[in-house]
C-alpha cells in the first residue's frame, strides 16, 4: 500500500516537474515583423513583434493590438471567428488600434514588403524582416 | 578469477547490453539502473566496475563509435551506482534508499554529460541543462519506480540462479 502512495507521488510530481518545465520554456522565435498601421499610405504606427513557427499573421496581431473582425454579415466583432470563403477558412480584419473599417467606406489593405499581399491574415507566410502595412483605404 | 564467475560476469553483462537496446525506443526509461544495482549487491566493487568498463564499451561500440564524450560521462555515470551502492547502501539495505539512489542517479547520469558536450560543442552548459532535464526526471522517475517494484521479486529468482558464493 504504500509502494502504491509512493509510486503515485512519483507519478504526480513527475507530471508537476515536466508541466511547469514546459511552463518557464520561452517560445522558440522564428523571427520579427514590423507591422506598420496606416492610414491613406500615412504611417501612425510601427512596431516590430516576434513570432514563433505556429504563429500566423492574425495571431500575431490578435497578441499585440485590439482586433475586430468582420461576422457573417460584415459587422465588427472581437470574437474574430474564421469565416469560409469558398472553402477557405479565413478572417476579415475590420478593426485593428487606431483604424476602423465599416467595410463598405474603406478596407483595411494589407501589403507586404510595399506590395498588396496575395494572402490574407491567416495565410500569409511570415517570414523574418517582412514589413507588414495594415493600411485603412477609403473605397472610392 | 573462476571460470564460473567470469561467465557469469559475461552473461550479466550482455543481459544488461541486450535489455538496454531492447527498450532504447523509449527516451532514458530502461532497467540498466534496476540491473546494476542487483548485480553490485552479489558481486564486489571491482567486479562490478569491470562489466560496466565491458557494458559501455560493447553499448560504445554498437552505437557506432569509441567517442570518449560519451563513453567517459556514461562509464563514470553507471559507475556511480555500484560506488554509492557499496560505500552508503549497503550496510542497510532498504528498498526505499534504493529507489532514491536510483533516482538521484538519474539527474547524475545526465549531469555528467554535460561538461564533456560543452568541451565537445561548445553548447552553453545551461541550454545543455535545461533541454536534458525532461529525460533525467524521466530517467529518475522510471530509476525510483523500477527499483521500488521490481528490485525485491527480481532478487529472489536472481538468487536461485547466481547463488552469491559464485560471485566471490
Amino acid at each position: 500500500m504504500k509502494k502504491a502512495f509512493v509510486t503515485i507521488g512519483m507519478m504526480v510530481g513527475l507530471a508537476v516537474s515536466l508541466f511547469l518545465y514546459d511552463q518557464t520554456l520561452p517560445a522558440p522565435t522564428a523571427g520579427s515583423v514590423t507591422i506598420v498601421l496606416s492610414e491613406a499610405g500615412e504611417p501612425l504606427q510601427e512596431t516590430t513583434h516576434a513570432f514563433t513557427e505556429s504563429d500566423t499573421l492574425f495571431s500575431v496581431l490578435d497578441t499585440h493590438y485590439d482586433i475586430a473582425c468582420a461576422d457573417r454579415e460584415f459587422h465588427p466583432t472581437t470574437d474574430c471567428e474564421p469565416l469560409s470563403f469558398s472553402g477557405v477558412e479565413g478572417r476579415i480584419l475590420l478593426e485593428i488600434g487606431p483604424l476602423k473599417s465599416d467595410w463598405f467606406t474603406s478596407y483595411i489593405a494589407l501589403n507586404v514588403n510595399g506590395e498588396h499581399a496575395a494572402y490574407g491574415i491567416d495565410q500569409l507566410a511570415l517570414e523574418s524582416g517582412d514589413t507588414i502595412e495594415l493600411d485603412l483605404v477609403p473605397t472610392s | 578469477m573462476p571460470v564460473k564467475k567470469l561467465t557469469l560476469m559475461a552473461l550479466l553483462t550482455t543481459l544488461l547490453l541486450i535489455q538496454e537496446q531492447a527498450l532504447s525506443f523509449i527516451p532514458n526509461v530502461q532497467f540498466s539502473t534496476l540491473l546494476i544495482l542487483l548485480f553490485a549487491s552479489t558481486f564486489k566493487l571491482r567486479d562490478s566496475l569491470v562489466m560496466l568498463a565491458v557494458y559501455v564499451c560493447i553499448d560504445s561500440l554498437y552505437m557506432g563509435a569509441l567517442n570518449p564524450f560519451y563513453m567517459i560521462p556514461m562509464y563514470l555515470g553507471w559507475a556511480t551506482l555500484p560506488v554509492l551502492y557499496h560505500t552508503v547502501i549497503k550496510p542497510r539495505e532498504s528498498i526505499y534508499a534504493m529507489a532514491t539512489l536510483g533516482f538521484f542517479g538519474g539527474f547524475i547520469y545526465g549531469v555528467l554529460f554535460m561538461p564533456f558536450a560543452v568541451i565537445q560543442t561548445g553548447i552553453d552548459p545551461r541550454a545543455y541543462l535545461l533541454a536534458d532535464f525532461p529525460f533525467q526526471i524521466i530517467m529518475a522517475a522510471s530509476n525510483f519506480l523500477t527499483i521500488l517494484w521490481l528490485y525485491a521479486p527480481l532478487k529472489k529468482i536472481y538468487g536461485l540462479y547466481v547463488p552469491k558464493e559464485a560471485t566471490q
